[in-house]
């Protein structure tokens, strides 16, 4: 028995802000709460979408927040108090992945009516509030899913939410919100869209999901693969790629790769990103021929269909891993992106307390050739 | 490369598997609150026994059927829509369950719609995002063919019989909370059935491919439709009750749906529409007879379309097979073929005048067809003779 859900509407392309007070007023909405970080201020977005609700019937409250990265509790505090002081009846969020996963968790806030993340699983939720995610720059690929992580870092704490009371009902990706980014920002992050939607589409997920990783691995394909400069559109549609691969990929249940890219993340203080892009090509060569059947998919997404034609049958497995590896290789010389964990203080020494931290979590037993297994990959990610 | 704009939804929760009527569709109605549920299906399900095992599984688990409507029409209409909501609101329902096709399951989001917007005459409504998000009924769809894809996708057509015409709704209102795909439902499709529904799930998965509204998400779940289709559509016709067969059709047709959906459609579906107002043609003999005559005219254009089709839909060592790397016409041909093929083994026709269709309401459907919206998305533009000249292919 497998299920899909995504209740997520997508906007996207040139034009796709215009949309938005069509959304809002399809949802009855009048007076949102627009949650902006401060970078995004300073871009002039929150202008930009300002002079967009110009002359609707919206009564919009802006509230830009110091977040850097991550959302923290006092954002999320802050948020609450003025959702409830303006009489807000519905929540945008503008910006980076923090601002989204504040966004996130004030809709459950409103939603349940509790005031302490403490008590999320307390309680029923139903999904009343509209929350409309308008991601700038290029997003974090969390912008469609039912997650969200909230930091105390005071108590050096986090909070996990996972949540369908959460789900976001839509998400605008335009692309004059992302025409500001550098192309090195972009390298990294269709690298991550592209390492999601690979996951994706080698673990035991619900087909409607990995029709998001395959649109994600044809958009880069189209849009990042083999090309040098980027357009306003590339960019956007790189952006898109990133939101639907990380749909895809939040319905992957945690494996080796994942317990890896957190142990690393945590023990070694590596962006968890980047370590998942420098485990993963690693992760699939040693377990291809588990992959087998969707080898010839990838594939045939990554190159294209003549090329893909061109290759033997058998000999597929071993192209898809040189594709990766090409991929990687033209990432690593432009712009001084590095896939190898050692550019970011992670050693060889480090390799057999990732392992035993990634098996104790995981709640695994370590037998011979697992850890050979993880021994390999770590090595070649280092 | 242009960011045309699009967008893309898909907000029903998708059940799907083997026993899902048991393990899934109580359970679910629970979750969404459903206290008295109205049932509604059709009087072939009703006397083949369909509507009683999901009548008993749902009264066994808890859930109350409050009331049940098992005369939905094949064609429905806006009197039994309205007939439907009142069986609704007399019984004190709150909630909406169907099972059966794509008359039956387009009947009840017409009921879905005037319940929820409160409305009486659901014509008031009619047309593309006219009315606003309204009152929550819980609302499950269970199909029985594969299919409509109407379990998926944000459009239903009712007739006005007093105004001789089709209404067309489209909006997210409609579309269900949860659809369960439970393949046991479709093995009582005769194989007949099986082929013609399942060719027209592949026009919806190759019209949303191909189409001037495509989009990367609808080609991603058109392309997987399109793969599954070629996979199965065989076994679920050799072997009705080969469940594994059965329920890959019920996603690729869930797959298309999706797609076409957030897409549009084409030629196939604007002739087939005009066919379906003059002639009476069913919707899915008419889609499968159109589409390879369609993909000619639109071939010059979509040819490279047609060649991933293609890649798609056979092994390699028929793609290899293919002079001149033609790809294009050697899959409007193995479509031809395929569908000729399994029309002789289950009795279907595969011309027009095998339908009772004469040489004179030709003229007639190729006039309603070209104003049929869909012609606008057609991937190359058609003239009234170009409509002509499809419609004498598929004639004889």
């Amino acid at each position: 028995m497998k299920a899909f859900e995504n209740k997520t509407k997508i906007l996207c392309g040139k034009g796709a802000l215009d949309k938005l007070g069509y959304e809002l007023d399809y949802f009855n909405c009048k007076a949102p709460l627009i949650i902006c970080d401060e970078m995004t201020d300073k871009a002039g977005y929150a202008r930009e979408l300002k002079k967009k609700l110009r002359g609707m019937d919206i009564t919009a409250k802006f509230l830009s927040l110091n977040i850097v990265d991550r959302g923290e509790l006092s954002h999320l505090e802050k948020a609450r108090k003025a959702f409830y002081e303006y009489s807000c009846d519905s929540i945008i969020s503008l910006g980076g992945g923090g601002v989204t996963d504040i966004a996130k968790a004030l809709k459950l806030f409103v939603n349940t009516g509790i005031s302490n993340l403490s008590e999320i699983n307390q309680v029923q939720s139903t999904d009343k509030t509209t929350l409309i995610v308008i991601p700038a720059f290029l997003g974090n690929g969390n912008e469609g899913t039912r997650f969200a992580k909230i930091y105390n870092t005071s108590h050096n704490d986090c909070y996990d939410i996972d949540s369908t009371a959460i789900a976001v009902n839509a998400v605008i990706i335009d692309e004059s919100l992302s025409y500001t980014v550098s192309e090195k920002s972009l390298r990294e992050s269709a690298i991550y869209a592209l390492g999601m939607a690979l996951c994706a589409n080698v673990e035991r997920i619900s087909i409607f999901s990995k029709s998001y990783a395959c649109a994600a691995l044809s958009i880069l394909h189209d849009n990042f693969l083999n090309k040098k400069r980027y357009s306003k559109s590339n960019k956007n549609a790189v952006m898109s790629a990133m939101i639907y691969a990380g749909i895809a990929f939040s319905e992957v249940e945690d494996n080796i790769l994942i317990a890896l890219t957190r142990e690393i993340a945590e023990f070694k203080k590596v962006r968890r990103d980047i370590a998942f892009v420098c485990i993963l090509p690693h992760y699939i060569n040693m377990f291809i021929n588990k992959f087998n059947k969707v080898n010839h998919t990838l594939l045939l997404l990554l190159v294209g269909d003549e090329e893909f034609s061109n290759v033997e049958e058998d000999k597929r497995n071993d192209a898809l891993l040189n594709t990766i590896e090409k991929i990687y290789t033209a990432h690593n010389k432009l712009y001084g992106c590095s896939t190898k964990l050692r550019d970011y203080g992670v050693s060889v020494g480090d390799i057999d307390n990732i392992i035993e931290y990634t098996m104790q979590n995981c709640g695994q037993s370590l037998d011979g050739q697992m850890e050979y297994m993880l021994k390999e990959i770590l090595n070649r990610a280092i | 490369m242009s960011n045309k704009y699009y967008e893309f939804e898909n907000g029903v929760r998708i059940v799907y598997g083997k026993e899902s009527l048991k393990e899934e569709l109580p359970y679910q109605l629970k979750q969404l609150g459903a206290n008295r549920v109205l049932l509604i299906s059709g009087p072939v399900l009703n006397r083949i026994g369909t509507v009683d095992m999901v009548r008993e599984e749902c009264e066994r688990q808890g859930v109350k059927i409050q009331a049940v409507f098992i005369d939905v029409p094949n064609d429905s209409s806006l009197e039994v829509v309205a007939n439907i909501a009142q069986v609704y609101l007399v019984n004190g329902c709150d909630s909406i369950l169907a099972v059966g096709g794509g008359s039956v399951m387009d009947t009840a989001k017409g009921v879905k719609l005037l319940l929820s917007q409160g409305v009486s005459d659901l014509s008031k409504v009619m047309g593309m995002n006219m009315v606003k998000k309204g009152e929550k009924i819980p609302f499950v769809l269970m199909p029985t063919t594969s299919g409509t894809g109407s379990e998926v996708t944000k459009v239903t057509v009712i007739s006005d019989l007093a105004r001789n015409t089709k209404l067309e709704f489209v909006t997210a209102e409609i579309l269900p909370d949860v659809c369960v795909l439970d393949p046991i439902l479709t093995t009582t499709l005769p194989p007949r059935a099986t082929l013609l529904s399942g060719f027209d799930t592949l026009t919806h998965a190759i019209e949303g491919y191909t189409c001037t509204q495509k989009n990367p998400l609808s080609d991603a779940t058109a392309r997987l439709a399109i793969k599954l289709f070629a996979q199965n559509i065989g076994g679920a016709i050799d072997n009705p009750l080969d469940l594994d067969s059965r329920l890959r059709m019920m996603i690729c047709s869930a797959l298309a749906g999706a797609s076409f959906s957030n897409s549009m459609v084409g030629a196939v579906h604007a002739i087939g529409h005009a066919l379906g107002g003059e002639c009476h043609l069913g919707h899915d003999i008419s889609m499968s007879i159109l589409l390879p005559y369609v993909m000619e005219f639109n071939y010059d254009i979509a040819k490279d379309l047609y060649g991933n089709i293609f890649r798609l839909m056979v092994d390699d060592s028929t793609y290899k097979k293919v002079s001149d790397k033609n790809y294009g016409r050697a899959c409007i041909e193995y479509i031809k073929g395929l569908y000729c093929k399994l029309a002789q083994q289950v009795g279907a026709a595969t011309k027009l005048n095998e339908l009772g269709v004469s040489r004179e309401q030709l003229e007639i459907v190729a006039d309603k067809a070209m104003r049929d919206g869909a012609m606008l998305t057609n991937m190359k533009a058609l003239s009234r003779d170009d409509v002509m000249n499809i419609l004498i292919k598929a004639f004889e």
